[in-house]
């Protein structure tokens, strides 16, 4: 049902768009394309207004003033200068893609957070389908709109327009200047078309420069089909029927994605549905211009009590609304206050503190909105952690939250009269928090766990039987680090085959000379246990590991990327999450004294492959097989965060995929997903219905797939590229979506950081190589000074990528000279401009349309003998010299692992947003030769494609 | 009421299509005259009505309306003062609008419209009474769209629209032309009825010696962009078909006189 109800609001949205060709083709015989400009205008106007915190009705008005100013232009043009008017608009169109750029700031707005009308007419639903309830709202609104538009028309004003466009000599003699009056017609419809795009992108939940593209030939069909389903010459009539025919239009839009038509068939069968449309309104002409008479006479007779109904409700509605969205924000009473103090800038510390404010958000807990979240570092400063309890207590904080033992103990001595609920402590019952889970202080709770390390030693031993010494630093000054200490030796009263040499610490500045200590002892392995003082200068130790060979085994998951050979541990992003969910129980009214003590719940058994290659150490199959994180190739691999209360589910999942449109990385990108999640499910017994989607590059289309995803009940989403995940993270806010092939997720509006994202979606952000490009650049070329780029302002890729070529080119001496296009049409101009300014090397940024045409640019750059550098490693096949680039093949097996948690129960918001770059290089030699470059053997193995 | 002054107009100018289409006109029509201007095919007869009534501005002289100098106005400038109907029946009249909302357009002739309904039923009744005076039973059909009227019904209620605000000037331009001779008499009748209601002040341009004789106070026979005859009073009174035949036969014998043969035979002569 939703599919058909977003149908008929995206209609309803784009009806005013079709209200304003409806004015100016209709009304002038002017095709306006000024609208495909003017549209993105409006849209960028509202989002950048709305994301510097504007009302979101407010920004309408300002949409309309800057859309009729565009139209002011292009009438102004075209009457002034005697310029065709298809002319005159394409210029002002054209002119207005900088312009858009320029209000945006970049190519594309995401506005998924921000307060839209669509966010404040859901906080006043009074239990409606959200989509529903947007109808509501939508159909007031264009009621309204109707009645304006169409009594407008009938006054003095809007007859001598309409008789503007019918007869220009006649209302001239009749002392009209028709230049003056096509002018406001054309600025009053770009208004409209102003308000429609402000409407739709807040409706869809971003702007992007692209999303005007095209109006013109949507709007002339509403237009049409709506003169064609009711005809009759009130003014009345002719409205109502141009947005019947926006909404008809959406409809059959919407009805070919519904048959579930081959993605590469839909816009044939929109093009036929909208056909049949206007035959069969032709064959029942009379019953529809029955319809229309009746319609007209019904209207004229209730004409006066309508209007005022409408308006009445509107002006009820409207007001409603307006103080709505102004008291949006202020919730009435007092906020509750939660303090968090925290001992020190460890990992450990900053992971848990990350979990739990994240998963305070997802709970709503927003900072500044309905609570007040305080945090305080100690920075490592023992007393520092009383200074900030006692402000915290002068501050009348509500629930004290320590993180790590320093601070729990803090607080513990001081605080007695409200919660405390702590986070990533070993071992709180040695810090004075009672004696159990169970029996503990009753204003305390939280969230604790020693260390494994008896799991730890039991690998250690697989790998290393009989007798052997190992060795472990610590620092005494902390309450936990002995505790873990005490832990570790009662493990090994258990095996007295190893030797413990231990080595005591008073600050980060011994830890190297420690380990050198124990190296010179020819201990077999470094067992560290969990101390913040090792771990600050952990390097030092993974320093001495790698001169002396002696692996590290450690229970912090955090070191496994760091140089341990052994990372068994818990994960504290997760302890920080539990925490969280404490907190929100006390708020809601527990009584701390009634929540037990909560152990961690994710644990990560890690092996370092690096490591373990480097070291020369041969990792035992058990131990392969058991351990459930990798570190290879650089490349961490971690299982999602698994509850352990989430059981299988073996019943059929009905996955939908989603891709933006069709090119070599995003069908790489599927291809690679898709056969691994095939071959996986076959294994894992999982069954599968997959459905595909692909709009084909067309953002309606996109918008409407989008629809129909959130509608169709799918049990997982899967998207490629960063439209797609921007469409569907708009429409879905439940079903579990994984994206892949998408550069920078934060900026595509669904994330803040990794760890915080949107709570039902998570997958792969893959930046493109750039900085390595450009390393590689000066690796090859060390007297080459200048590095001509092209790159493409409509997408927000190649803008990233670009601006990371500028901060490179820095670093590595180049002087970067771009230039920008927007159109193919532009790119023989920006390249003799750059060959004209002399430049060493040329690289482009990967963007979807630039990619079209690389074997074209590689024949020019090889005659003009410029190295050709590109970002997609099979471009080398086409010609260019070296392209490093991402393997998206790979990344797509890499999200269907994703999708493989999720099918096991894991819960999206539980997986961070993974930065997964697979390296692939493809390089020339015969132009190597040519260039005289000296390309090292190392490179040139690692590559996968190599032309020789 | 009309004044004009070496008024001057050349059309192409600089090309082999050079055509000096009014030569330092000068002419002046006072209030309440129905002045006719006849004259051959390109004679500037036409350029003389459009560059009064402003739809070109002219190369050199001065116009003024009413005391008003109007010269640098544009066409929907002097609409306060002047109203026309054109030789083409259907440049008058909006055909995608109704009967009642043109008259409404002619209503606010060289006034400021506002977004406001004034076409009420007052208003309503007030244009079926003025069209009742046209004789073509349009009174019941208000509400049908121009369009659907034939172009002598237009071109009546074109003329209607023309007086429906009185105007200072009424210009005509050829207006019968395009008509059959039935509905041309009809037309010419209603213009002789509306411009004796209204005591207007009239410049009506034809082709038509006969309608020219018929109607107007004075006669003007315009050639080669010059006027070459003016007949007011009592002499257009008594001015017959075969005058002005005798007169267009003069100038087409004068036509054969060149310049240059002129100035041969004053050396021969004087």
């Amino acid at each position: 049902m939703e599919l058909w109800i977003g149908a008929v609001n995206l209609g309803m949205l784009y009806a005013f768009m079709a209200i304003g060709t409806f004015i100016t083709y209709k009304l002038y015989s002017f095709p306006d394309i000024t609208i495909d400009g003017t549209f993105t205008t409006g849209a960028a106007v509202a989002s950048i207004l709305i994301v510097n915190g504007w009302n979101p009705f407010l920004v309408l008005p300002v949409a309309f003033l800057v859309g009729s100013m565009a139209g002011f232009i292009t009438g102004f043009i075209h009457t002034r200068f005697k310029i065709e008017g298809l002319l005159a608009g394409i210029l002002v169109m054209t002119g207005l893609y900088s312009v858009n750029l320029h209000i945006m700031g970049k190519s594309n707005i995401p506005l998924l957070n921000d307060i839209t009308f669509v966010s404040v007419i859901a906080s006043v639903n009074p239990g409606l389908n959200p989509e529903l309830w947007n109808c509501v709202f939508l159909i007031l609104v264009i009621l309204v709109i109707w009645m304006a538009i169409s009594m407008f028309l009938n006054t003095d004003f809007g007859l001598t327009m309409r008789a503007t466009g019918n007869n220009p000599i006649m209302v001239a003699a009749q002392g009209v200047s028709v230049s003056r009056m096509k002018i406001f017609g054309i600025a009053l419809a770009n208004g409209l078309v102003g308000i429609s795009g402000a409407l739709v992108a807040q409706y869809q939940g971003f702007a992007d420069v692209g999303m005007g593209v095209g109006s013109i030939i949507f709007s002339l069909a509403a237009v049409i089909i709506g003169e064609a389903v009711l005809r009759h010459r009130s003014m009345f009539i002719k409205v109502l029927g141009v947005i019947l025919g926006s909404i008809i239009f959406r409809l059959a839009v919407a009805l070919s994605l519904h048959l579930g038509m081959d993605p590469n068939d839909l816009k044939l069968i929109t093009a036929f549905f909208v056909l049949a449309t206007l035959i069969a309104s032709g064959a029942f002409g009379k019953r529809s211009a029955g319809l229309s008479q009746y319609l007209q006479h019904l209207f004229h007779k209730y004409r006066k009590s309508f209007m005022a109904l409408c308006i009445v409700l509107f002006i009820l509605f409207a007001g409603f609304l307006l103080y709505k969205s102004t008291v949006f924000n202020k919730k009435p009473g007092k906020m509750v206050k939660i303090g968090l103090i925290m001992a020190n800038n460890s990992d450990i510390v900053t992971k848990t503190r990350d979990g739990l404010i994240s998963e305070l958000d997802r709970l709503g807990y927003r900072n500044g909105k309905n609570c007040i979240i305080l945090e305080k570092n100690a920075e490592g400063d023992i007393p520092v952690n009383q200074t900030i309890i006692n402000h915290y207590i002068n501050e009348q904080v509500d629930v004290f939250v320590p993180i790590s033992t320093a601070s729990t103990q803090a607080a513990l001595n001081k605080v007695k009269d409200k919660p405390i609920v702590f986070a990533t402590v070993a071992n709180p019952f040695v810090i004075g928090a009672g004696t159990s889970p169970i029996d503990h202080p009753a204003n305390v709770t939280g969230v604790y766990g020693p260390s494994p390390i008896r799991d730890l030693l039991a690998v250690f031993r697989k790998m290393y039987p009989g007798k052997v010494t190992i060795g472990t630093i610590y620092n005494p000054a902390y309450p936990n680090t002995v505790s873990n200490l005490k832990d570790l030796k009662k493990a090994l009263n258990d095996d007295k085959d190893i030797v413990l040499e231990e080595v005591t610490i008073s600050g980060s500045n011994d830890v190297y000379q420690a380990a050198l200590s124990l190296a010179a002892k020819r201990i077999t392995a470094f067992v560290l246990i969990n101390d913040i003082t090792v771990f600050n200068s952990f390097e030092s130790v993974v320093r001495i590991s790698k001169n002396s060979r002696i692996p590290i085994f450690t229970c912090d998951a955090e070191r496994l990327k760091d140089g341990a050979l052994i990372a068994y541990g818990f994960e504290y992003f997760v302890s920080g999450m539990q925490a969280a969910h404490l907190i929100n129980r006390i708020i809601k009214g527990e009584n701390p004294a009634q929540i037990p003590f909560e152990k961690y719940k994710i644990l990560t058994y890690g092996v370092n492959f690096d490591v373990a290659e480097e070291l020369k150490i041969i990792i035992p199959s058990s131990v392969q097989s058991e351990a459930n994180a990798t570190m290879k190739k650089g490349v961490l691999t971690k299982p999602p965060f698994v509850l352990p209360e989430d059981k299988q589910d073996l019943t059929p999942k009905k996955v939908a995929f989603f891709q933006s449109g069709s090119n070599s990385m995003l069908d790489n990108c599927a291809d690679g997903f898709k056969e691994r999640i095939m071959s996986e499910s076959k294994r894992l017994s999982f069954t599968l219905k997959i459905d595909n989607y692909n709009a084909l590059g067309d953002y309606m289309t996109g918008q409407t797939i989008a629809k129909t995803i959130a509608d169709k009940n799918y049990d997982y989403v899967v998207t490629f590229s960063t439209v797609a995940l921007q469409m569907v993270a708009n429409t879905n806010k439940k079903i579990p979506h994984v994206f892949c092939a998408v550069t920078d997720p934060i900026k595509a509006g669904v994330a803040k950081t990794d760890v915080d994202h949107l709570p039902h979606l998570t997958g792969l952000a893959t930046p493109q190589p750039v900085e390595a490009t450009i390393k590689l650049m000066r690796a090859l070329f060390p007297k080459a000074v200048k590095i001509g780029m092209v790159w493409n302002t409509g997408e927000i890729n190649s803008e990233i990528c670009t601006e990371k070529a500028r901060a490179a080119c820095k670093n590595y001496g180049f002087k970067l000279s771009e230039r920008a296009i927007t159109s193919l049409d532009d790119i023989d101009d920006a390249i003799n401009s750059l060959t004209g300014s002399g430049m060493d090397i040329f690289y482009i940024s990967g963007d979807v349309m630039i990619s079209q045409i690389i074997p074209k640019l590689a024949l020019t750059m090889q005659k003009k003998g410029i190295p050709f550098f590109t970002n997609t490693d099979s471009d080398v096949n086409a010609g260019s010299f070296v392209s490093l680039g991402a393997d998206y093949f790979e990344v797509g097996e890499r999200g269907a692992m994703i999708l493989e948690g999720l099918l096991y129960g894991a819960n999206p918001r539980d997986i961070p947003i993974e930065t997964f770059v697979p390296f692939s290089l493809g390089v020339n030699m015969k132009l190597a030769r040519q260039y005289k470059v000296a390309v090292p053997d190392t490179l040139v193995a690692r590559a996968k494609y190599v032309i020789r | 009421m009309i004044k004009v002054e070496n008024l001057t107009q050349t059309f192409n100018t600089g090309t082999i299509d050079q055509v000096e289409a009014l030569k330092s006109i000068s002419l002046e029509i006072k209030e309440h005259e129905f002045v006719t201007v006849i004259g051959t095919n390109g004679s500037g007869k036409s350029t003389l009505l459009n560059v009064i009534a402003g739809n070109i501005l002219p190369d050199g002289g001065t116009i003024l309306i009413d005391g008003n100098d109007v010269t640098k106005k544009m066409d929907y400038q002097r609409a306060k003062y002047i109203s026309r109907v054109f030789q083409n029946p259907y440049s008058g009249t909006a055909p995608g609008m109704t009967i009642a909302e043109n008259l409404l357009m002619a209503w606010f002739r060289g006034k400021h419209r506002y977004p406001v309904s004034s076409l009420n039923r007052a208003l309503k009744n007030k244009f079926r009474e003025q069209i009742a005076t046209l004789d073509m039973q349009l009174e019941d059909r208000l509400e049908n769209l121009m369009g659907s009227l034939s172009g002598g019904q237009r071109q009546a209620v074109t003329l209607l629209m023309a007086v429906l605000q009185t105007p200072k000037v009424l210009l005509l331009d050829e207006h019968t032309a395009a008509l059959d001779p039935k509905t041309a008499a009809q037309v010419l009748l209603l213009t002789k009825k509306f411009a004796g209601a209204h005591n207007l002040t009239v410049l009506m341009v034809t082709h038509s010696m006969q309608h020219a004789l018929a109607i107007g106070t004075r006669i003007i026979m315009m050639h080669n962009g010059r006027i070459v005859e003016n007949i007011g009073g009592d002499d257009k009174k008594q001015l017959t078909i075969e005058d002005l035949f005798a007169k267009f036969e003069n100038i087409r014998k004068l036509e054969k006189l060149t310049p240059e043969l002129i100035k041969t035979l004053r050396n021969q002569y004087i």
